[in-house]
C-alpha cells in the first residue's frame, strides 16, 4: 500500500465520508423492502411503484442494497481505513504507554495553577525541591484500538460468513429419520464458497413437545432427536433458544411446528398415494393445511390443538375437485372414507412435525470475540480517561512555590473538580496557608472554528438521511384506490373459497361479526341442501373510494360467473349464471385490520339465471325478484 | 380491584408527582430559588416509587418484563429517563434546567403509553431468553442517555442564542455543557453498542445468525453510525458548540425514530413484539 493511499485512508474526511456513506446506504436498505427480508408482495409493490422508482430500483439494486457492489465497495474501503487507523493507533499506543513525561508536557495542560504557601513556623525542616509526575487510568489508552480491532474483526467475521457459511432447513415428522446427505434437506442457503449443508450422521425426530398458555398461545417448544455419534445413538433435546451442536454444525428449532395428517389415497388397480400434510397454525391452536391428490383432488385438513398440546385424535377434512366439494367431515386416525369416483381416503395418524434449521459457520467464534473486544473497547473509551498530573514544589525560604497541572486525554472540561481537589491536596500537604492568590487555571485555547460550515453540512446530511428514510416509509403506502381494490379482491377470493368448501371459518380474516353472521347462515343453508357455490370473479372495477378515519366505503362494478354443485359428486345443480353487480362495501378497521362490515347493492343486479337451485324461505312476487334477493344476500 | 386498575392508579400517581416536580423545577429556576432544586428533585424522585410499583404490578400481572406492548415499553423508557435525570440533577443541582426539557419528554412518553392498548400479551418462546432482557435493558439505558444529551443540547443552544434568565445562567459555561453532551452521548453509545451486541447474540441463539439486515436491525445500525459520525466529526474537525448541539439533536431524532416509530412503520421481526 502506497503512502498516499495510507494517507487518504486515515484522513478524517475519508473516515467521516465512509461512515456517512454507510449510514446512507443502510438507511436505504432499512427503508426500502429488501430481497430476503421483505415479502414477495412488498417487493412486487416496490417494482410497480412508478416507472422512475422502478428504474432506480433496478439500476441501483435498491432492493438488495446490502449485496450490491456499491455497499460492498464502501464496506471494503471502510475496512481498509480501519486497518490503517489501527496500525497508527497501535504505534501511538506503544509510544504513549511508555513515554516518560516531563514538565514540558504540561505546558499545554488545560488545568494549571501556580501558588505560594507560607510554611508553618514549627516546621522542623524546609521541604526539598521536587517534581512529581504521574499518570492515572493509563488503561483508557487501550479503548480506541481495542474497539477498532473489534470492529475490524466483526467485519471479517461477517465476510467469512457471507463466503463460507452454509445453512439449510427441513421439516420432519415425528418418527422420521433425516439421512446424512445434503439433498435430504428441504432448502439450502450456502455462502458464495460454502458447500451444501449436511450432517455427519442420520438424525431421527422422536417427539415434539409444545407447552401453551391457558389462552392457547405457544409458550415453549422442544423436540427430542436421536442422532448417531461415533457409532453410538444419543438422545438430545433441542428447544427454541437452545440449539444442539453436532460436530461442526448446529441445529436450531424455530416456532414452526404443528400436527401432520398422514393420508393415503387408494384406488383399485393403482399404486396408492401417501402424503404427510403439514398443518400450519392460523392462530390460537387452529392448524390448517392442504394436499393435492393424484386425480386432481385437493384435500383441506384442519385440526384444533388444545392448550394442553396433546396430539389430536382426528382431523376435519374437506375434499375438493374442480371446484366441487366431494367430502366434508371428521376422520379419526385409522379411519377411511370412500370418495365418489371409487377412491378411498385413509387417515393413518396425526403425529407432530417441526422445522429444523442446520447451520455451519466456522467464523462464529470470531464474531463473538469481536463482540467482546467491541464492548470492552467502547467501555474503556467513554468511562476510563487517562489523566497526566504534575506537582512541582520549589522552596523559597519560609514559603514554597507549588505548581500543579492536570492534562486529561479527553473531555477536559469535566475535570475541573478533579483539578480543584488536586490543588487543595497540595496545599494541605504543604501544611501552610496560601500566601499568594492562585494563578487561574490556564484554559486550552478554543480550537479554530473553521469547521462550522462543514459541521452544518454534517447535520444537514443527517437530516437528509433521516428525511429520505421517512419519505421512503411514506412512499410505501399504496393509493387508496389500490388499497381498496386489494381489500375487495381479497374479500372476494376468501369468501368464494368459503362457499366452495362450505367452510365459513375461512372468512374470519376478512369479515366483521355482522357480515360473518350473515355468511354463516348463507353457507349453512347451502350445506343443508347438500350443495356448495362455485364462483369465479370475471371482472372488477373500483368506481369510488371514500375513507374517513376507521371506515372506508368502496363502490365497485363486478361481473361474476357461478354455479351450484352437489356435495359428493360435484354435479351441477340448476343453471350456471353470469351476473353483473354494482356494489357498495363498507369496511371497518377492527383490531388493526380492514374487515367487511356490510355489503349492499347500489343498483338492481343483472342476473343470468332465472331460477334458484333451492327454495327460498322468503316469498317473492316473481322468480326474478327471488333470484335478486338471494344473490344480494349470498353474493360472494 | 383488577390488577390493571391498580396499575393505572399507580401510573397516574407517578405522573402527578412528575408534573408537580416539573412545576417545581420551573419555579425554582425562573424565580431564582436554587436552594429548592434538591427539594423538587426529591419530589420527582418520589414519583419513581408509584411508577416502580406500577411496573412491578405489571410484571406480576403479565408474567414478563416491560417489553411487549407500547404501554409497557413507553412507561419503562420514561422510568429509566427520569431515574437518570434525578440521579444527575441530585449530584449537580446547577443542571436543573435539564429537567425542564427531559421531564416533559418523559411525561409525554408516559402519557402516550398510558393512552395505548394495555392488553396483556403472552411472551412467545423466542422472547424467553436472558439476552432479550440485556438487549432491552441496554436499549432503554441508551434512550435515557440520548434524551439527556438532547436536553443538554437544547440548553446549550439557548445559552448560545443569548437567552437570558437565571435558569440558563446557572448552567456551566458552553465548553462544560458541550463536554457533558459528549459524556451523555458516550454513555448512550456504550449502551447502544451493547444493545446491538446483545440482540445479535440473542438472534444467533434463536435463529442461528447474528445479523440478518432486518429493517429494525438496519435502523439500529444507522443510529449507531449517526452517533459515530458525530463523535468522529468532533474529534477530527472541532466543530462549533452550535454545530455540536444541532448534530446531537439530529442524532437523537434518528434514535427516537429507530426505537419508537419505525417498529410500527416497517414490517420487521421487531414490530410483532411491539404492538
Amino acid at each position: 500500500m502506497t503512502r498516499t493511499a495510507q494517507q487518504f485512508l486515515k484522513s478524517p474526511k475519508a473516515i467521516v465520508g465512509e461512515l456517512a456513506a454507510l449510514a446512507l446506504l443502510c438507511t436505504l436498505g432499512a427503508a426500502i423492502p429488501q430481497q430476503g427480508t421483505a415479502t414477495g408482495a412488498e417487493l412486487e409493490q416496490l417494482h410497480q411503484a412508478g416507472p422512475v422508482l422502478a428504474w432506480l430500483v433496478n439500476a441501483l439494486g435498491l432492493d438488495h442494497v446490502f449485496r450490491n457492489p456499491l455497499f460492498l465497495s464502501v464496506a471494503a474501503l471502510t475496512s481498509a481505513s480501519l486497518f490503517v487507523v489501527i496500525l497508527g493507533q497501535l504505534k501511538r499506543l506503544r509510544f504513549q504507554w511508555s513515554a516518560r513525561l516531563t514538565e514540558a508536557h504540561f505546558r499545554s495542560a488545560p488545568f494549571r495553577a501556580e501558588f505560594e504557601v507560607e510554611l508553618p513556623q514549627n516546621r522542623e525542616s524546609a521541604p526539598s525541591a521536587h517534581t512529581r509526575i504521574w499518570t492515572e487510568r493509563r488503561i483508557g489508552l487501550l479503548g480506541s484500538p481495542v474497539f477498532h480491532i473489534g470492529l475490524l474483526l466483526l467485519i471479517m467475521a461477517g465476510a467469512l460468513q457471507a463466503l463460507f457459511s452454509t445453512s439449510a432447513i427441513v421439516d420432519l415428522v415425528e418418527g422420521e429419520t433425516l439421512p446424512p446427505e445434503a439433498k435430504a434437506w428441504g432448502a439450502q442457503f450456502s455462502g458464495m464458497l460454502g458447500k451444501p449443508f449436511h450432517l455427519d450422521g442420520p438424525i431421527t425426530l422422536q417427539t415434539v413437545k409444545a407447552a401453551r398458555y391457558t389462552d392457547g398461545d405457544l409458550r415453549d417448544l422442544k423436540i427430542e432427536v436421536a442422532h448417531a455419534l461415533a457409532g453410538k445413538t444419543e438422545i438430545a433435546e433441542i428447544a427454541v433458544n437452545h440449539d444442539l451442536k453436532i460436530g461442526g454444525s448446529r441445529l436450531f428449532l424455530g416456532s414452526d411446528f404443528g400436527p401432520a395428517a398422514l393420508l393415503e389415497w387408494q384406488r383399485a388397480g393403482a399404486v396408492s398415494n401417501r402424503e404427510a400434510v403439514l398443518l400450519k397454525e392460523r392462530g390460537a391452536g387452529n392448524f390448517e393445511g392442504a394436499a393435492n391428490g393424484s386425480g386432481g383432488e385437493v384435500t383441506h385438513v384442519r385440526v384444533l390443538v388444545g392448550a394442553n398440546g396433546e396430539r389430536p385424535g382426528g382431523v376435519e377434512i374437506r375434499v375438493m375437485k374442480n371446484g366441487a366439494l366431494l367430502f366434508t367431515g371428521d376422520l379419526a386416525a385409522g379411519q377411511a372414507v370412500n370418495l365418489p369416483g371409487g377412491e378411498t381416503l385413509i387417515l393413518h395418524s396425526t403425529p407432530f412435525w417441526a422445522r429444523l434449521r442446520g447451520i455451519r459457520d466456522s467464523a462464529l467464534w470470531l464474531a463473538y470475540a469481536s463482540f467482546a473486544l467491541l464492548m470492552t473497547g467502547v467501555v474503556l473509551i467513554f468511562t476510563v480517561v487517562k489523566v497526566d498530573c504534575c506537582v512541582a514544589v520549589t522552596p523559597l525560604g519560609d514559603k514554597c512555590r507549588i505548581f500543579v497541572a492536570l492534562k486529561p486525554h479527553r473531555l477536559a472540561p469535566l475535570f475541573q473538580e478533579r483539578f480543584d481537589l488536586l490543588v487543595r491536596q497540595q496545599q494541605e500537604a504543604a501544611g501552610g496557608t496560601l500566601a499568594a492568590p492562585g494563578v487561574p487555571a490556564a484554559r486550552k485555547t478554543p480550537p479554530p472554528r473553521w469547521f462550522s460550515s462543514a459541521a452544518s453540512q454534517t447535520a444537514a446530511a443527517l437530516l437528509l438521511v433521516l428525511s429520505s428514510g421517512a419519505l421512503s416509509g411514506c412512499g410505501k403506502s399504496a393509493s387508496e384506490t389500490e388499497q381498496a381494490r386489494k381489500l375487495v379482491e381479497r374479500y372476494n377470493q376468501v369468501v368464494s373459497e368459503a362457499y366452495r368448501r362450505g367452510d365459513v371459518r375461512l372468512t374470519d380474516s376478512v369479515v366483521g361479526p355482522k357480515e360473518g353472521k350473515k355468511l354463516t347462515g348463507l353457507i349453512g343453508v347451502r350445506l343443508d341442501e347438500g350443495m356448495t357455490l362455485d364462483s369465479q370473479l370475471v371482472s372488477l372495477e373500483v368506481t369510488g373510494v371514500e375513507k374517513a378515519g376507521e371506515e372506508m366505503r368502496v363502490r365497485t362494478k363486478e361481473r361474476w360467473h357461478y354455479c351450484d354443485r352437489k356435495i359428493g359428486s360435484g354435479a351441477l345443480v340448476g343453471e350456471e349464471s353470469t351476473d353483473s353487480y354494482e356494489m357498495l362495501y363498507l369496511f371497518k378497521k377492527m383490531d388493526k385490520k380492514w374487515l367487511v362490515d356490510e355489503i349492499q347493492f347500489t343498483s338492481k343486479p343483472i342476473v343470468g339465471r332465472t331460477k334458484l337451485p333451492f327454495p327460498t324461505e322468503r316469498p317473492s312476487a316473481s322468480a326474478d325478484a327471488t333470484v335478486s334477493t338471494q344473490k344480494q344476500e349470498s353474493k360472494p | 380491584m383488577s390488577p390493571f386498575a391498580l396499575e393505572t392508579i399507580w401510573h397516574w400517581t407517578a405522573v402527578a408527582f412528575y408534573i408537580v416536580g416539573m412545576a417545581g423545577f420551573a419555579w425554582a429556576l425562573f424565580f431564582d430559588k436554587p436552594e429548592r432544586i434538591r427539594l423538587v428533585t426529591a419530589i420527582t424522585a418520589l414519583g419513581l416509587v408509584p411508577h416502580t410499583t406500577a411496573l412491578v404490578l405489571r410484571y406480576f400481572h403479565v408474567g414478563h418484563g416491560p417489553y411487549m406492548m407500547k404501554y409497557e415499553v413507553l412507561s419503562s423508557n420514561a422510568w429509566i429517563a427520569i431515574a437518570m435525570l434525578v440521579l444527575f440533577v441530585w449530584r449537580k443541582p446547577n443542571w436543573g434546567a435539564l429537567a425542564l426539557i427531559a421531564l416533559p419528554a418523559a411525561i409525554l412518553m408516559m402519557g402516550l403509553g398510558l393512552s395505548t392498548n394495555p392488553e396483556a400479551r403472552n411472551l412467545p418462546p423466542t422472547l424467553r431468553s436472558i439476552w432479550l432482557i440485556y438487549h432491552i435493558l441496554f436499549a432503554k439505558l441508551s434512550v435515557g442517555a440520548f434524551l439527556m444529551s438532547a436536553a443538554a443540547a437544547v440548553a446549550l443552544l439557548r445559552k448560545l442564542g443569548g437567552a437570558s434568565g437565571r435558569w440558563v445562567d446557572r448552567l456551566p459555561g458552553p465548553e462544560v455543557v458541550e463536554a457533558y453532551i459528549f459524556r451523555f452521548i458516550g454513555f448512550g453509545f456504550v449502551f447502544w453498542t451493547m444493545t446491538i451486541a446483545a440482540g445479535a447474540i440473542w438472534a444467533n441463539q434463536s435463529w442461528g445468525r447474528y445479523w440478518g439486515w432486518d429493517p429494525i436491525e438496519s435502523w439500529s445500525l444507522v443510529t449507531w453510525l449517526a452517533y459515530a459520525i458525530l463523535l468522529h466529526a468532533r474529534l477530527f474537525f472541532k466543530p462549533t458548540a452550535r454545530a455540536v448541539a444541532w448534530g446531537t439533536l439530529a442524532c437523537f431524532v434518528v434514535s427516537v425514530l429507530t426505537v419508537l416509530i419505525f417498529p410500527f412503520l416497517f414490517p420487521s421481526m421487531h414490530s410483532a413484539y411491539f404492538q
